[in-house]
């Protein structure tokens, strides 16, 4: 059973079309990497499972609920996908505990309590209890990366989506980040990761995907991606990064 | 006493005894308003207790933050009970029908004004950024129209103009209509400022609130408007100062504030005390009484400023 599938999903920006038809499925507990060059529509794409991009043709459903313009189905479909941004996001007018608990007790209407046990736990998890009372903008990139991470997980989610998590970090912080994720793949969570990192590919992906102009080109194990690839662009792609 | 006032708006940090000396120098002020004595002697013991109510606001800690606005709300109605009672055989004869002169009027329409100003300037801001064209469209004119129009013309209209817009017998306290005007006048701009610090919000920061799940009014009211708003104290303190000293402009429609009383009802007065051309002498106290908020404004903004790590992030 597929927790999300997308059937022919079309964007244009004004005159220029983002995604040329993209249709896939991802199962439940599966961690998916996708890679592609810069421009190929990947961080556009996992940005409409969460509609903060809004897809104009195809169709999209997370969890069995359809994507469309019913807040009500938005909302539902929010709280169920967390997402992890390149550039970290977190709110700097408040702590790292405040930016935990916000949405569990505004969203999730949890008691202050309640969410802060919770949140001392993903902190423990994620590395950096000792961080709670900071402001984000005295952390580090790879712990801020790492706080978003539990922002994310503090509501609980079905699925995580990261859009580039550790392309605006410090090569000694990547791994740091990675590791939290490698964590996160081996704890059984669907997750959905844009990324560079073919290292994190090779080592936890279920599936491998490569985006390019918009398009699926490829999608394959991570060992028949690398070693074996179909398309002549996998294998350029490859030649050029590796 | 006016030495320990002095004393405490000197020092950099709030003297710890500040909250005693605030609250006894509140009693006694009472206790020497009922007792006959001097009324001068009664002026100058109100007077000191504002200076040592306002000290608080040139100190950094919290505490003394929150204990002066406990101290200003028990001013407001202070105030207005003492001026009341002492307004009715003062040394200094106001004209008008109206109770509220000089200070008292002075502050009550920069109080009232920024107050009821800041909710409508927040709510304009918002709705000039709203995404709905009808919404963007009306907020936009009102905000273009008050603007575009002097202080002085919206004064007038407020005084003389808008009782031909109501039907006959409904009229408001000039006080009343010169505080809603300030308020009006002020939220435009202040709609502007804030328009402003919404700008400058980073698009990732409605993304993350979008993303963990928080509805479109939770989303301003705990991620955009909190940022906002910090990034536009400066502007903000500043147009409160303007907006404190424009209150000298309600002389034009014949309310006495402090500037209009010290440069024109006092000079022209000899009953009970002999006040006849003390025109330079009167302006200046006005001149470093207007200084001595505004810049008490000034410092308390800096303080906040800071609090909230401005320029830090």
């Amino acid at each position: 059973m597929s927790i999300i599938k997308s059937v022919d999903v079309k964007k244009w920006y004004g005159d220029f079309q983002a995604l040329k038809g993209i249709s896939m499925d991802v199962a439940e507990g599966e961690v998916l990497v996708i890679a592609g060059p810069s421009g190929s529509g990947k961080s556009t794409f996992i940005r409409c499972i969460n509609r903060l991009e809004q897809h104009q043709d195809g169709q999209i459903f997370v969890d069995g609920i359809e994507l469309t313009n019913d807040l009500k189905n938005i909302e539902a479909i929010r709280s169920e996908v967390g997402m992890v941004f390149q550039s970290f996001n977190l709110f700097p007018h408040l702590t790292v505990l405040q930016n935990i608990t916000l949405a569990p007790i505004w969203v999730r209407k949890k008691s202050k309590t309640e969410a802060e046990e919770k949140a001392m736990e993903l902190l423990e998890r994620v590395g950096i209890p000792e961080q709670a009372d900071k402001f984000p903008g005295q952390l580090s990139g790879g712990q801020q990366q790492r706080v978003a991470i539990a922002r994310a997980l503090a509501m609980e989610p079905k699925i995580m989506l990261f859009d580039e998590p550790t392309s605006a970090l410090d090569p000694e912080m990547i791994k740091e980040v990675l590791d939290v994720m490698k964590e996160l793949a081996k704890s059984g969570m669907t997750m959905i990761v844009v990324t560079h990192e073919m290292g994190f590919a090779k080592e936890v992906a279920d599936r491998v995907m490569l985006f390019d102009d918009g398009q699926l080109v490829e999608e394959n194990t991570p060992d028949e991606f690398f070693n074996n690839p179909k398309s002549d662009r996998t294998k350029l792609f490859l030649s050029q990064i590796l | 006493m006016i030495q320990v006032a002095i004393k405490t708006l000197n020092s950099d940090k709030v003297i710890p005894y500040q909250k005693y000396v605030t609250y006894g120098m509140l009693a006694l002020t009472a206790v020497v308003f009922f007792l006959p004595v001097l009324r001068q002697l009664k002026l100058l013991f109100l007077i000191t207790w504002l200076l040592v109510s306002i000290a608080p606001t040139v100190a950094n800690s919290k505490e003394s933050a929150r204990n002066l606005s406990i101290v200003w709300t028990v001013t407001v109605f202070i105030l207005i009970l003492l001026m009341r009672g002492a307004s009715s055989e003062s040394l200094i004869i106001v004209p008008g029908s109206s109770i509220y002169g000089g200070f008292t009027l002075t502050w009550l329409i920069a109080f009232f004004g920024i107050a009821i100003s800041f909710p409508f300037g927040v709510v304009l801001a918002l709705g000039r950024t709203s995404k709905l064209p009808i919404i963007r469209i009306i907020c936009t004119a009102v905000i273009e129209l008050v603007r575009s129009v002097p202080f002085i013309t919206w004064l007038f209209f407020g005084s003389v103009m808008l009782t031909l817009f109501l039907p006959k017998g409904v009229e408001f306290d000039e006080v009343l209509r010169a505080i809603v005007v300030t308020a009006i006048f002020s939220s435009a701009y202040l709609a502007e400022n804030v328009r402003g610090g919404l700008q400058s919000i980073n698009n990732g920061q409605f993304e993350a609130a979008d993303a963990v799940g928080l509805s479109t009014l939770q989303r301003i009211t705990l991620i955009i408007m909190p940022q906002a708003l910090r990034a536009v104290i400066p502007p903000i303190v500043s147009q409160v100062i303007s907006l404190f000293k424009d209150t000298s402009l309600v002389a034009i429609v014949g309310l006495f504030d402090l500037l209009y009383i010290g440069s024109k009802v006092i000079p022209n007065q000899s009953q009970g005390a002999n006040f006849l051309g003390t025109i330079q002498e009167n302006i200046l106290f006005c001149a470093i009484f207007y200084w001595l908020f505004t810049y008490s404004f000034a410092r308390r903004s800096m303080k906040i400023e800071k609090r909230l790590g401005l320029g830090e992030r």
